[in-house]
């Protein structure tokens, strides 16, 4: 027989957007962290242009200025700042912290910005915007669902805000809130 | 000219304020798949608009309205920076984090030729225009304009090394308004969230 027991119930989808492949979004981040003992924190914007094959990623200062251009590959991930020569890695996250100096969770990011995870027990769970109880995923960060957009009744939830934290050997405790501004799957 | 212009503004204003509005170009370096080759997209995003109020040196509020609510506020030695749907302020010293940024053209001290070469640009869109090409290399500025009519700056473009533009223009530009002794200390807005710095 095909299969003994029916999948996990997932909380209903209806209340949250469907992942998709391609996507565009822009919004805003805030990061706080540790840096040899001193807190630091940088603002800025984000445009997050996501395709199945690669995803492309611009940090701006809160003036508008690019600081940073990320795209991440299938196999290789590369990261060009200004005045600085392109750097290249296969893991993203390890190329983005290094390159920042504060931890960005850009592979994992793929999906929570869309509301997916896969949780500390390795099953893929959906936010929901009924529920507040935070996802602790599997690489060790916790995420918040603090806000949602829902304005348009005709389109499930989408999150606005999202908190994510976590302890890092390198960087101290990290905070990093993002908001989704613009939502464009497709 | 627009040296003449400029130079006199920076002498003549101590202070001023009025509106702004901003819009990024960005011609995108990823066409996307199926543009015509070297027709990269050009992106203009929607425009952001608000308020700003300087006084020099070094002390600044520039208030992001629409689309969202986020202030920069420099009070002569620290920068705030809060953002209303992030609940988040931060602060950082202000040293040279003006620097080369378009702040410092027009709210900074006014010895600019420090960090930029200043340069005729000619007259476009009715406005005398400035070049300013910062003096830093590690800055992500590639280069900067000044618009200027009547003896203010009335627009500025702002090229980072990325190729994306942000274009500001600036209206109901107040000269030497009157200015509250705490204008610009920054108070933090009920319920944020600060870290320090």
């Amino acid at each position: 027989c095909a299969s003994l027991a029916p999948p996990p119930s997932l909380p209903s989808p209806a209340t949250t957007v469907r992942p998709v492949t391609s996507i565009e979004l822009g919004g805003r981040l805030s990061v706080r962290y540790q840096n040899n003992g001193k807190e630091e924190a940088v603002h800025g914007s984000f445009s997050w242009s996501q395709r199945a094959g690669n995803t492309l990623v611009t940090l701006r200062s809160p003036l508008g200025q690019t600081l940073a251009t990320i795209t991440i590959g299938p196999a290789e991930s590369t990261l060009s700042q200004a005045g600085q020569p392109t750097r290249t890695a296969a893991d993203p996250d390890a190329l983005a912290t290094e390159a920042l100096g504060w931890p960005l969770p850009l592979a994992g990011l793929r999906d929570w910005l869309q509301g997916q995870a896969t949780n500390v027990a390795g099953e893929r769970v959906t936010a929901s915007s009924t529920s507040t109880t935070p996802i602790v995923t599997n690489d060790g960060w916790q995420l918040q669902y603090v806000s949602w957009e829902a304005s348009d009744p005709a389109l499930p939830a989408r999150p606005k805000r999202i908190d994510l934290s976590r302890t890092t050997p390198q960087a101290g405790d990290v905070g990093l809130r993002i908001v989704i501004d613009s939502w464009q799957p497709g | 000219s627009a040296l003449e212009q400029f130079k006199s503004f920076v002498a003549s204003t101590k202070s001023a304020k009025g509106e702004f509005s901003q819009r990024l170009v960005k011609t995108d370096s990823v066409a996307k798949p199926g543009a015509a080759a070297g027709q990269a997209p050009v992106k203009v995003s929607t425009p952001s608009t608000g308020t700003f109020i300087f006084a020099r040196p070094g002390k600044f509020i520039w208030t992001y309205l629409k689309p969202y609510e986020q202030v920069l506020q420099a009070d002569g030695d620290k920068l705030f920076i809060y953002d209303k749907d992030l609940n988040q302020v931060t602060s950082r010293k202000l040293g040279n984090a003006l620097g080369s940024s378009p702040a410092a053209i027009l709210f900074g001290s006014n010895d600019l030729e420090k960090n930029f070469t200043l340069k005729e640009a000619g007259t476009k869109d009715g406005m005398e225009w400035l070049d300013a090409i910062p003096k830093a290399k590690d800055t992500t500025f590639e280069h900067i304009g000044i618009g200027l009519r009547d003896g203010v700056p009335v627009a500025m473009e702002l090229r980072d090394t990325f190729g994306q533009v942000s274009i500001l223009s600036f209206l109901r530009f107040e000269k030497n308004p009157v200015l509250a002794a705490d204008q610009f200390k920054f108070v933090v807005p009920k319920g944020a969230d600060v870290s320090q710095q």
